[in-house]
């Protein structure tokens, strides 16, 4: 449990580190909720407006939604390190993770355990999740409680090999935020909404590049059974929260496999 | 100590900071394909929202999509950097910048002026282009439309520029001024219509925004230019944004006199 005890300093360190400024660390998660809440304001408005889109009611689309952002709170809760990474790279800081005589990917993760930002992103997607929940057509059974479950943790683990991914590729690349602007934060826009109302290349896209179908929409056909599934194999469906333990193996493969390129850029 | 205005000394500012722009030929790509996938997925969304109607409530899809590409193109343009003066405040050098014979809020205007030309040129208008051919961009409503437009616009962005100068002079008492900067931008994308045209807004919201600067960043532009708003009323509509520019201008101008007298510089 030694792991365990370490969490806990290094979450007390970075609370204390935030807590130099109590006002703005107060500013900070209330600015973050209402950014994310925004997105969900104008959705609300819309469907205020126009009733559904694609077959998809309120309720519903807002429960696709909250996985995105329930999902990102519990990745930036552990993985703000992986996000943050390509910095520790450029300013060399990454030479003293190595000489420690711990995991590196334990180091990433436990050195930047951002709480603030977490509650911000995550409490509105669990406030959503929860409200939304119980007002579409789903019965919470054992299976369907556990499936949800799953696809979360498989949810945070896609965003995880993702930016898994772009870590590893820093060694090489050093400077790798504009491909993730373009890969992660773009195709983010898309995700929120059913993936069926979008053009086959975009469809492709959320499918096998950059996999956010699996973080949100598959899972929720899952519990909804929209018709516009049938566009789509059933079978991704079922896999859906298998996608990401898998994708996320192999992104710890790639990255053992590119630590041997580091270079320190130090001096 | 007397500041003389001479006009050619910022339009070096603005100068310099268009030229600096050049330089980053890739950034230049990346931000118009950037605005461009984000301007597809909006008109993507409106589409499968009308499914087909010709209008809702008096308001055509082509008008809806107009409004978007006008106000969030305009609005991926408008690049202001609402911590400059936070960062000269943190690292000290907002004394060096006080003693300079430059009026420093004109400075910051022309530094921004000069970003934003660059961005309209690069990134606005080259978009436009794309979705006028692609999708149902409508043309102005005619030749006094569009003067009008141009005008309300440029009342737009000053008050635009005014709510993020509020913002900015706050930072002489709030540290870290990102996250008021987060919270204004959130009421503008939530609120000026650029996202959601303030038409299909909850009658008490969008009641309640008339009350507000937000209106009149976009929203009140575009409808001139569509010419939901017939040309013979522009006049109130402009001295609507002559108000909140004076009124903020006002605030503004309060927080900066105070501000600078409390200047604490940190290290040396």
């Amino acid at each position: 449990m030694e792991w365990l005890s370490l969490f806990k300093h290094y979450s007390v360190l970075t609370i204390k580190e935030r807590f130099q400024y109590k006002l703005n660390a107060i500013l900070v998660s209330l600015a973050v909720f209402l950014r994310e809440g925004a997105t969900i304001a104008v959705i609300y408005f819309m469907l205020l407006r126009f009733g559904s889109i694609n077959g998809w009611e309120m309720y519903e689309l807002l429960f696709l939604y909250s996985y995105i952002f329930f999902t990102y709170g519990l990745f930036i809760l552990f993985f703000t390190g992986l996000r943050d990474f390509e910095g520790l790279v450029r300013i060399g800081s990454f030479d003293r993770y190595l000489l420690r005589p711990r995991g590196l990917i334990f180091q990433i993760i436990v050195a930047k355990v951002d709480w603030f930002a977490a509650i911000g992103h995550g409490s509105l997607g669990l406030l959503l999740f929860l409200y939304s929940a119980f007002q579409v057509n789903v019965s919470w059974s054992a299976i369907n409680i556990t499936y949800c479950a799953l696809a979360i943790i498989g949810g945070v683990l896609i965003q995880a090999a993702i930016f898994l991914l772009m870590a590893s590729l820093s060694f090489t690349f050093i400077s790798v935020s504009n491909l993730r602007q373009i890969l992660y934060w773009n195709t983010r826009k898309f995700a929120g909404y059913p993936i069926s109302i979008f053009h086959a290349s975009i469809k492709i896209l959320l499918i096998y590049i950059v996999p956010f179908a699996f973080v949100n929409y598959f899972p929720s056909q899952f519990l909804l059974h929209k018709t516009d599934m049938a566009e789509f194999p059933a079978l991704y469906m079922y896999i859906a929260p298998a996608v990401g333990f898998a994708l996320f193996g192999l992104a710890m493969l790639y990255w053992r496999y590119s630590l041997q390129f580091y270079k320190s850029t130090g001096n | 100590m007397k500041k003389e205005f001479n006009f050619s000394v910022y339009l070096m500012y603005t100068k310099t900071i268009f030229l600096s722009k050049l330089v980053y030929k890739f950034d230049y790509v990346l931000g118009l394909l950037n605005t461009c996938i984000q301007l597809f997925i909006a008109c993507l969304i409106w589409q499968t929202l009308y499914g087909g109607n010709a209008s809702v409530e008096g308001i055509s899809l082509p008008m809806v999509i107009t409004t978007i590409v006008i106000g969030q193109g305009l609005s991926n343009a408008y690049f202001i950097n609402d911590q400059a003066v936070s960062k000269l405040i943190k690292d000290g050098s907002i004394s060096f910048t006080l003693l300079k014979p430059v009026s420093f809020r004109l400075q910051l205007l022309a530094e921004a002026l000069g970003e934003i030309t660059f961005r309209i040129l690069s990134n606005f208008l080259p978009a436009v282009i794309i979705f006028s051919l692609a999708t149902d961009v409508l043309p102005p409503a005619g030749v006094l439309p569009f003067l009008l437009f141009l005008i309300s616009i440029s009342l737009g962005f000053g008050v635009l520029w005014m709510l993020s100068s509020i913002v900015q002079f706050l930072s002489f008492w709030v540290m870290n001024v990102w996250s008021l900067s987060t919270i204004k931008n959130v009421l503008i994308t939530v609120l000026s219509g650029a996202v959601i045209p303030i038409w299909f807004l909850p009658e008490k919201i969008a009641s309640f925004v008339s009350y507000t600067p937000f209106g009149a960043i976009y929203f009140i532009p575009t409808r001139l230019y569509l010419g939901d708003i017939p040309p013979a009323e522009a006049g109130i509509y402009f001295t609507q944004q002559l108000l909140w520019i004076i009124a903020m201008l006002g605030i503004s101008h309060l927080l900066w006199s105070m501000g600078k007298q409390r200047i604490v510089v940190q290290g040396g």
